[in-house]
């Protein structure tokens, strides 16, 4: 092997920073002028030239063509890619899981000092939304599927009038009991409830204007579990840009007609991802005004499976269709010239 | 819309005749006096982004001996960005210029203690 020839592979091997397409259509072009730039009898490339040519492959990979269309399409796909990311951290994650249910029922006698009636009490799998709370006094554990992450909930019936008083004589039990005690706040439709924590434990009292009392127990936010949530959320973002523009440039090099089948195709679920990327927003800013619990961390899971919840097939149906444009888009099949793209 | 010195100078080498890359590597250096010395993975990152805004064009490809060269030549709108960006540097040059001979002119300023 010469010189030159040994030059050219290690060329070709740091040139493996830019993306497929574009070593396709220009790599012959950009070795070109490699070659042309190296000083007669070099056998391997100057830092400087490594540095550059794998700065410019990662500029290609992340770098958009130009068009408002393009930018929005990235921006839905990248904000879907940390959703996903972030509901990945929270599955894959140290999730501090739910409390054991004798614990929670003695946090919850502190409150209210009367048993429930059914202990050990029902687990109830909810996947994201749960039931409401049975009337009585009972326990539930409230285990949702699929990372396991819930309260448990002991209800109590007490005479209309009483509930609310409980919460307030549940505040000042709990204070005496050493526990950190929020203050009681009294909703406009009729709700009056209270947090406190303890030892690991957030305790959230409820009452309605029914006369129930619902005493909610779960494990204190953990600092790792979110951690998990943040850098899901961030492998998603780093992951997904790139992934939108390798898109978009091989849509970019579709005729019109595949072009148009990736538009029918692709257009739903992206307005699908806008949408969870505003039901994420929204929920996330109406939850943190009360403070977040664990179960929040559930959000980005949530707004994803949103149309499972509602409709199971459906979750199907997005994910075949999603699936069905990414093919379309990325399949070879009927491109336009390399040349002709780039004469464009 | 401003054109940085590099891109200046790579849209200032295509302003006469069509080159391919390293022709234009070797004319960025003569024009700026061999200040600048772009090197390929840069020079190709500004010719796709020229090209997409629609400065540059392909004008033709050449390929020998396994080796391929894209000659890229100036566009109208190339040429217009090109004589916008001179305007600017011929004005900003001559407020400059103006504001040294005031200086030059003007009464000296007492120094020291």
């Amino acid at each position: 092997m010469t010189g030159t020839e040994r030059l050219a592979r290690t060329y070709r091997r740091l040139m493996w920073a830019y993306p497929r397409w574009y070593r396709q259509e220009r790599g012959l072009e950009l070795l070109t002028t490699l070659l042309d730039d190296t000083p007669p009898g070099r056998t391997r490339p100057g830092a400087g030239d490594v540095a550059d040519l794998v700065r410019g492959g990662l500029v290609a990979r992340v770098r958009l063509p130009r068009g408002s269309g393009y930018r929005v399409v990235a921006v839905l796909i990248t904000v879907a890619a940390a959703l996903m990311g972030a509901a990945l951290g929270v599955r894959l994650g140290p999730y501090p899981g739910p409390p054991d249910e004798a614990r929670a029922v003695g946090a919850a006698l502190v409150a209210v000092p009367r048993q429930p009636h059914n202990v050990p009490g029902p687990v109830v799998h909810c996947p994201a939304m749960c039931p409401d709370t049975p009337a009585g006094d009972d326990v539930v554990s409230f285990d949702q599927q699929p990372d396991h992450t819930d309260t448990v909930a002991i209800t109590y019936a007490f005479a209309r009038d009483d509930a609310a008083v409980t919460v307030t004589h549940g505040q000042q039990r709990l204070a005496a009991a050493g526990w950190t005690v929020g203050p009681v706040r009294a909703q406009s439709d009729g709700f009056t409830s209270l947090d406190a924590t303890k030892d690991g434990l957030t305790l959230s009292m409820t009452s309605a204007d029914d006369g129930s009392v619902v005493v909610s127990v779960a494990k204190d936010f953990s600092a790792a579990a979110a951690t998990a949530l943040a850098l899901g959320a961030t492998g998603g973002l780093l992951a997904g840009w790139p992934t939108a523009v390798w898109l978009v440039q091989r849509y970019r090099r579709h005729r019109r007609r595949r072009q148009a089948l990736v538009l029918v195709t692709g257009i739903p679920v992206l307005v699908l991802a806008g949408m969870c990327a505003a039901q994420a927003t929204l929920l996330t800013v109406a939850i943190g005004l009360d403070g977040f619990t664990p179960k929040d961390m559930q959000i980005p899971e949530l707004v994803l499976t949103l149309p499972a919840l509602i409709y199971f097939p459906a979750q199907v149906v997005v994910v075949l269709v999603a699936l069905t444009a990414t093919a379309l888009a990325v399949l070879p099949g009927g491109r336009r010239t390399p040349h002709a793209l780039v004469s464009a | 819309m401003r054109l940085s010195e590099p891109t200046f100078f790579i849209v200032t080498a295509l302003a006469g005749e069509p080159l391919h890359g390293y022709a234009v590597m070797l004319a960025v250096r003569e024009l700026s006096g061999g200040r600048l010395h772009l090197r390929p993975g840069t020079l190709y990152g500004a010719l796709d982004r020229l090209t997409e805004e629609g400065l540059l064009a392909v004008d033709r490809e050449e390929a020998v001996d396994g080796r391929l060269r894209r000659y890229y030549r100036l566009t109208d709108a190339g040429a217009a960005a090109l004589e916008a960006e001179i305007q600017v540097l011929r004005a900003n040059a001559a407020t400059a210029a103006a504001k040294l001979r005031g200086r030059n002119a003007g009464p000296a300023v007492a120094g020291g203690w």
